[in-house]
């Protein structure tokens, strides 16, 4: 007795009530794709941009790490590896190399974009929080790269941003310390720099950008200015009842 | 704020972007089209730049002992050596902005202002802007401050990334000056192989900054090879100047000839050695 085909149209339909059930990731992914956003036009796409060029970072990141070898004596001789012998390494490499920069670019001009929109303003400050915070350890994620090349020019640099971080009042003895992984630029500095720059930066990154795209899908994206509304009767009155009267009296930062 | 104006302001806010939301779209197909192309183009070009960089540089090898330069800089430069500073120590660009301020504020009094001063200010405001800019009118015409604020940061980052980077490198040959006793002495060799031009200006060239002007000997020690002496081995490390300790790479004697010849050009004649 033959088996009757399975209807494939239900098969994905059982497959798709089957994860919703368990998981809710239907119902989130129909939420976010088809929710409503206001006019939006070219200008709104760096940010996802940076998303991609940070995905992209991460996964060329990783593949480097595998052939990378952390140490004073071995760190050139594996980037030398990675440029000229490696399949595509160099690909790999000039991918890192550059998408850093992008990276940087991308950060300006979203930046830029945010701020002449005025899209930090009310209720979105915390959004352009995150987003500086990011900005500043994308700077450090920089700033940590740049001496695992470990040639000439990479450990310099290194030398002297060392020492005038050094100098901040208070912190920065502490800080060159800790960077330095000692008191002289050593052996154990190239861990430190490795282990900050694919670990505890990109980590802290990644957190941060999974709030600030929180707040962004919550929030919503703002349109170009346009004259705002006058100042209108509020049509929503305080009632006892309502959960805002627990509200104090002030409220800070509003 | 009172709990009725902290209403107000939601309820007001609600109606206004509830109403530029009715004039808007589904993010699925229409904004996520736009995000498609722009993020496929953006991965092509960072695809290009691999391209570009790894195609006309060149690998070190017998025949191209410093490597190839190509249109994007060189693939590597020789293996770092912490006995021996031979090159200038250059950020990458998007540093470039702090490496100028070093070269404009380069006096021990005001290196301070380039190194903590202005970075923390620059870092402050940027975090706490929305909470000074609290308007709420969006429209750049209402916001003349924010407009001059969003154009002359800009503004001044590029001015200062495009001066950091044709700062003058280190200098060619070995005559550090236009005296050949002066270079005959042990102590010019010396400032060639630590690379002190890759900072300091010397008669013959180098780099006017981030390191104090020598042409004319040092401004601030003049003959006193004992200040000299300790300022270079250790105390300009220290004092925060970015300037590596050179007592690390150097011995006593070595750090005694580069005083005496700094000494010498002050005078632009051979100063004794002093130990």
């Amino acid at each position: 007795m033959p088996i009757p085909a399975p209807d494939p149209k239900q098969v994905a339909l059982q497959a798709e009530d089957w994860i919703e059930y368990r998981t809710g990731f239907a119902t989130l992914i129909r939420k976010f794709m088809f929710r409503k956003v206001p006019p939006t036009g070219w200008m709104h796409t760096l940010g996802s941009s940076l998303l991609t060029v940070f995905i992209l970072q991460a996964t060329t990141g990783m593949l480097l790490a595998m052939t990378y070898d952390p140490s004073p004596n071995g760190a050139y001789q594996s980037i030398r590896y990675i440029t000229d012998e490696q399949t595509l390494g160099w690909l790999l490499r000039g991918m890192h190399k550059w998408g850093a920069s992008m990276m940087v670019i991308l950060l300006f001009l979203h930046m830029g974009r945010v701020f002449f929109y005025g899209a930090y303003k009310y209720p979105r400050e915390l959004t352009w929080l995150t987003g500086s915070l990011i900005f500043i350890l994308t700077m450090m994620m920089g700033l940590t790269g740049y001496l695992l090349v470990w040639d000439e020019r990479a450990y310099w640099a290194s030398v002297v941003a060392v020492n005038i971080n050094g100098t901040a009042p208070v912190l920065g003895p502490f800080i060159s310390k800790f960077l330095l992984a000692g008191p002289v630029f050593g052996a154990q500095t190239i861990s430190r720099f490795y282990a900050l720059h694919m670990l505890m930066i990109p980590g802290a990154i990644g957190a941060l950008i999974f709030v600030h795209l929180w707040l962004v899908v919550k929030l919503g994206v703002t349109p170009w200015p346009s004259r705002p509304l006058p100042e209108p009767e509020p049509q929503l009155q305080p009632q006892a009842s309502a959960p805002h009267s627990r509200m104090p009296e002030t409220v800070a930062g509003e | 704020m009172s709990a009725r104006k902290v209403i107000n302001r939601r309820v007001r806010y609600e109606t206004e972007y509830a109403a530029s939301k009715q004039e808007g779209h589904p993010f699925f197909p229409y904004a996520m089209f736009h995000d498609t192309v722009v993020n496929l183009l953006i991965v092509l070009m960072i695809v290009g730049m691999a391209v570009l960089w790894h195609a006309t540089a060149g690998p070190i090898n017998a025949a191209h002992p410093n490597g190839q330069n190509g249109w994007l800089g060189a693939l590597y430069e020789q293996k770092a050596n912490p006995a021996v500073q031979a090159t200038e120590p250059r950020p990458e660009w998007y540093f470039l902005f702090l490496f100028e301020l070093l070269r404009i504020f380069k006096t021990p009094a005001e290196l301070i202002l380039a190194t903590i001063i202005i970075p923390t200010i620059w870092m402050v405001l940027l975090i706490v802007w929305p909470f000074l800019d609290r308007g709420r009118d969006r429209r750049l015409s209402r916001r003349p401050w924010g407009v001059a604020i969003g154009l002359s940061v800009p503004a001044v980052l590029i001015a200062l990334t495009i001066a950091g980077s044709i700062a003058p490198g280190v200098l060619a040959g070995t005559a550090i000056s236009a005296n050949p006793q002066i270079n005959a002495l042990p102590g010019s060799a010396l400032i060639v192989k630590n690379g002190c031009s890759g900072c300091h200006q010397f008669p013959s060239g180098g780099a006017n900054g981030p390191g104090g002007d020598l042409s004319t000997g040092s401004a601030k020690f003049g003959t006193d090879q004992k200040g000299l002496q300790d300022w270079i081995s250790h105390v300009a490390a220290d004092s925060g100047t970015g300037m590596p300790a050179f007592g690390k790479t150097n011995s006593p004697e070595q750090i005694a000839e580069i005083a005496q010849v700094i000494a010498s050009l002050k005078t632009n004649s051979v100063e004794p050695l002093q130990k």
